[in-house]
């Protein structure tokens, strides 16, 4: 993609994003009776606002780059790296391997290496601190959680 | 009514009280300025800890927390741009930009001094003027509160920086996300995708977390800062520089307008600080002289935000204790906290 189309990027995902929960309406949204006013109106009502909205940004964002592409360019990719979009992708990535992993091997190994490993993305070479903290944080919220707010957490392999 | 409240003050002069008090403020402040982490989950935090006390400690020391959580947000709001708590976020602008200044214990003391103000104003409003507002809000029917909500939609405009179009759609997403679940008036799932844990919807601190806390964790991966002091330099707070206090005399009309601004929302359910926030900052911006210095480092903009967010706590409780309604997320765990404790909120509490 060009760098000066980077500014109607997110607009475009949102987009897209609406119109897939728009037309997952009919499906994911039960109605107990027919009419105009019911289940679905308020989704109906918000994806549409959300649509027009997003096509409102996209065609300003079009028009601008049209009078003045060089410059909308400049603007909008001003420190911008690609770099820290793929650091960025890599840690939704973590935390959603974390949610999957969480059940299956437990909140304490699954909750070092998430915090470790977010702590890696964030810039932080000391091994010591990355160890010490990723294991110190996630042993005071399991005590935390576990011990005094009485909380289930996952247990897992290794039964903690 | 007096003798009530002699009695209630004698009762509260216990050193028991006094220190519950205290750690429910310190944990409140805490708690509040870590970004991600709101008042509600201080009160949250500090339920459990109460149930083995009596219950007027119990309830002053989740109090103090609900109180010095709205503040602490502030803290963090005025230091390093990351509000604390989503009613600090109004703050954000102007602290940040005082703090650039070397002005951050100025904005520091007015905020502290602003929400004092607020928060005693709203704890005299709960004491007198609950009944009468009790009253008005009680005559509330769906005409009202869907003006209302269309009243706080409106405040998008004002807050959408150049993008009115972006604001409204984050405004849509935002309430899109509230959609998911089970339809309260017709009992039917709405975008459950099949997964059970979506049933009961998107619970109000999860999503604030998503949206304050892992968003700045992101940004932070992002540009990847290692600390504060590398994004933000070395922030000098120099306490030297004190805010004189003739200085908050000329912001009074401000303070006065902001904390009835503050109780008005706080009393009307649903609502909550971040609204009374930004309505009181508008106001004052569109009653200001200098409107252009707004978002600047206004000292009338952290009054303004400040005291309307504090000033919404005692008033949050007018409609939870006449009512048995809880305004907002704290109320509702308040709410849970005074029937542990044995008590009913309600019309019949005051009876």
């Amino acid at each position: 993609m060009s760098k000066k189309y980077i500014r109607i990027f997110p607009s475009f995902i949102i987009v897209c994003l609406d119109l897939f929960l728009m037309f997952s309406i009919p499906s994911q949204v039960k109605i107990y009776q027919e009419g105009i006013v019911n289940t679905r109106f308020m989704p109906y009502l918000l994806t549409i606002l959300i649509l027009v909205c997003g096509l409102t940004d996209i065609v300003k964002g079009l028009v601008l780059i049209r009078k003045e592409p060089e410059q909308a360019a400049k603007e909008e990719t001003a420190g911008i790296k690609k770099s820290g979009y793929l650091r960025v992708a890599a840690a939704a990535a973590g935390v959603a391997l974390w949610l999957i992993l969480l059940p299956k091997l437990g909140f304490m190994l699954t909750s070092v290496l998430l915090t470790a490993g977010i702590m890696l993305l964030a810039g932080n070479k000391s091994w010591i601190q990355i160890v010490l903290v990723s294991l110190i944080l996630t042993i005071a919220v399991y005590c935390v959680f576990k011990l005094a707010l009485n909380l289930k957490l996952p247990q897992g392999l290794f039964f903690f | 009514m007096t003798e009530n409240i002699i009695s209630v003050l004698s009762g509260m002069l216990s050193v028991d009280v006094i220190l519950c008090m205290i750690l429910g403020v310190a944990v409140g402040i805490i708690v509040g300025a870590l970004p991600g982490l709101s008042a509600t989950l201080a009160v949250a935090l500090m339920l459990p800890f109460t149930f083995g006390m009596d219950a007027g400690a119990g309830i002053l020391l989740l109090i103090g927390a609900y109180c010095g959580g709205v503040y602490g947000g502030s803290i963090t709001a005025i230091l390093i741009r990351t509000p604390g708590t989503p009613a600090s976020v109004a703050t954000v602008a102007d602290g940040y930009a005082l703090t650039k200044q070397g002005k951050a214990y100025e904005a520091l003391t007015v905020a502290l001094l602003t929400s004092v103000i607020g928060g005693l104003l709203s704890g005299l409003a709960l004491l007198f003027i609950a009944p009468v507002i009790a009253k008005v809000a009680i005559s509330f029917g769906p005409p009202e509160y869907f003006a209302l909500a269309a009243f706080g939609l409106t405040i998008i405009a004002s807050v959408s920086g150049e993008s009115l179009a972006k604001g409204l759609m984050m405004a849509g997403i935002g309430l899109l996300l509230t959609t998911i679940g089970i339809d309260p008036y017709e009992g039917q799932q709405r975008f459950i995708f099949g997964m059970n844990f979506l049933y009961s919807g998107i619970g109000m601190i999860p999503a604030m977390i998503g949206v304050f806390a892992i968003a700045e964790v992101f940004n932070q991966i992002e540009v990847r800062i290692k600390s504060v002091a590398d994004e933000f330099g070395d922030i000098q707070v120099d306490t030297k520089k004190k805010f004189p206090l003739r200085r908050l005399k000329k912001l009074m009309p401000n303070v006065i307008r902001s904390s009835l601004t503050g109780i008005i929302v706080g009393a009307t359910p649903g609502t909550g600080g971040a609204i009374a926030a930004f309505i009181a900052y508008n106001n004052e911006k569109t009653l200001s002289k200098n409107p252009d210095e707004f978002g600047k480092g206004s000292f009338a903009g952290i009054a303004a935000a400040e005291t309307a967010n504090n000033a919404t706590t005692g008033a949050t409780l007018i409609p939870m204790l006449t009512l048995g309604i809880p305004g907002d997320t704290v109320t509702a765990i308040l709410l849970g906290a005074l029937t542990i404790h044995g008590l009913s909120p309600g019309p019949k509490l005051f009876t």
